[in-house]
């Protein structure tokens, strides 16, 4: 018998999960589409029927990521409750295959749930508007250079993996308690960053944004440093290496629960 | 085989449970393990399944150790904690999502024992009272067929014909591949059901003899022998006495549980060292 990884187990476990959790999760897509449609139609009515691209990018990015770290948080709740952890955990199925459907869940399900509902409400929005109108605005483009799904994916990676994380190692509270972590951690990331950029610049920074740029000013002239954009895909990959590590480090949490 | 060696558990590191605990559990007996609130019980029993992890020593089930939690070890452990949970769903689809994670499950004995508690196949799980869902659990877990199956304080919720029936269904449900743990302060609850009796006691297993051995060498009486030196411990209530003295002309009388645990948690040594 294989210990580590089972198909025909793992389907029984994503069916049994899923039978278990789809009332919920359609409560939750009912939920995210409410507050869309109520936060494109608000702005559509407020700008007179000029929801542009970049609009809708922006609501598209704050939603998804904001969803998204929510969700997350609570894929693991059962291990908050003695009583479901038990039951989690007395299934027999791996560490590995009960750790897979949580993630597909969570990043993969998710992420195609949360875009045909957004496009799903962001079309009738935009249909709505564009009635009777000679200037039609266009839909979200996801592969525009400025509305760019790879971009949005990236945070959303990120905060996944740190969330991920939250929702094995907290046993309450899980979003506010990983939102207070991921907030230290920015403070500490951005203090820290300060100082180093100092030393290895030498000059007085008037801005540095970690991972982003920074800005100083020399003789009544200001200047900014970017990353070269040939730089921009090796951020990416450190990205997604520091994502891989969360995302192991939530698995091996996983298996060293206790109840 | 089921065998614990050298566990050393606690919660924090200075206040320790279990101290170098060695226990070895046979198929084919149904184990009722007691002792005082706080003793370990449930504790020692989440030990067994895997849901916490000894500071030092193991426990294992055929090879697999528990604390590793593999599927392999799974499949042949069922445990009913003493708080349950069960989904939103009936019993029927209960079995349909679940039961294929046991190989052994067997449906036709799963629905037998949902008859006999009376508990409704299609009614929703978490809708029911307390004592309906552990039956359900008992009835679910007992049909896994895995060769342990540990209890632990099975029949609180339970109404008094359930635990009659409960008692009936257990006993039935032995097999010489399957060992069974019981762990209940409601010590009533396991006559006639028990084989084996298991008193933890001070981070100790003080006492695992089958009832037999108890009996053929201690005599539960309800007056005092002749012989004054023979008795190990003594009760008095409203009409009389209960004692326990040593079985020299090997009598045969029924091991009162209730008095042999208080016996043994009221520290008189006389009765273990008698019995091993």
């Amino acid at each position: 018998m294989n210990n580590i990884f089972s198909f025909p187990r793992f389907s029984q476990l994503f069916i049994k999960h899923t039978q278990e959790y789809y009332k919920t999760y359609l409560l939750s897509i009912g939920v995210i589409v409410t507050l869309l449609a109520a936060m494109l139609g608000f702005i559509s009515y407020v700008t007179d029927g000029n929801l542009g691209v970049k609009i809708q990018f922006a609501i598209f990015f704050w939603f998804f990521i904001g969803a998204g770290s929510i969700f997350t948080s609570m894929i693991f709740s059962e291990l908050g409750n003695s009583r479901k952890s038990i039951a989690m955990l007395m299934l027999p199925a791996s560490h590995f295959e009960k750790y897979l459907v949580a993630w597909i869940y969570s990043f993969v399900i998710y992420q195609l749930a949360f875009v045909l509902s957004f496009y799903a409400v962001d079309l009738l929005v935009l249909s709505l508007q564009n009635s009777g109108k000679d200037e039609k605005m266009a839909l979200l483009n996801l592969q525009g250079i400025e509305t760019n799904y790879g971009m949005a994916l990236v945070f959303f990676s990120i905060l996944h993996g740190l969330t991920f994380l939250g929702a094995v190692f907290f046993e309450k509270l899980h979003f506010i308690k990983t939102a207070c972590m991921v907030a230290v951690l920015c403070l500490v990331i951005i203090f820290i960053n300060k100082y180093l950029a100092i030393a290895i610049l030498g000059v007085e920074l008037e801005k540095v944004v970690p991972f982003a740029n920074a800005a100083f000013k020399e003789a009544d002239n200001y200047y900014t440093l970017e990353s070269q954009s040939s730089i921009k895909p090796v951020m990416v990959g450190m990205a997604y290496t520091i994502v891989l590590i969360l995302w192991i480090g939530a698995y091996f949490k996983l298996k060293e629960k206790q109840v | 085989m089921i065998e614990i060696s050298n566990l050393t558990f606690g919660y924090s590191k200075k206040k320790l449970l279990f101290k170098n605990l060695n226990l070895k559990l046979q198929m084919g007996h149904i184990y009722g393990l007691l002792g005082k609130n706080g003793a370990g019980k449930s504790t020692l029993l989440k030990n067994l399944a895997g849901l916490v992890f000894p500071q030092e020593g193991f426990c294992s089930l055929k090879g697999y150790r528990a604390a590793d939690r593999l599927p392999g070890f799974l499949q042949e452990l069922f445990f009913i904690p003493e708080e349950i949970y069960l989904p939103g769903t009936s019993a029927v689809q209960f079995a349909q999502s679940t039961a294929h994670f046991y190989p052994k499950f067997d449906e036709a004995q799963y629905y037998r024992m949902l008859a006999e508690f009376d508990v409704p196949q299609t009614s929703i799980l978490n809708k029911l009272s307390f004592g309906q869902q552990k039956k359900v659990m008992i009835a679910f877990g007992l049909a896994t067929n895995t060769t342990l199956l540990i209890m632990d304080e099975p029949t609180n919720g339970l109404d008094i014909p359930s635990k009659a029936k409960f008692r009936r269904i257990i006993a039935g449900a032995l097999t010489e591949e399957r060992c069974i743990i019981i762990s209940t302060h409601q010590i009533r609850d396991l006559d006639s059901l028990i084989d084996r009796l298991l008193i933890v006691h001070e981070q100790k297993m003080v006492l695992n003899k089958s009832l037999d051995e108890i009996a053929e060498r201690i005599y539960f009486g309800s007056s005092a022998p002749l012989d004054k030196e023979l008795i190990l411990y003594e009760e008095s209530h409203r009409i009389g006495l209960n004692t326990m003295s040593i079985n020299h002309n090997e009598a045969f009388s029924k091991v009162d549980m209730e008095l042999l645990f208080s016996a043994v948690i009221s520290e008189h040594k006389s009765v273990i060292n008698h019995l091993n």
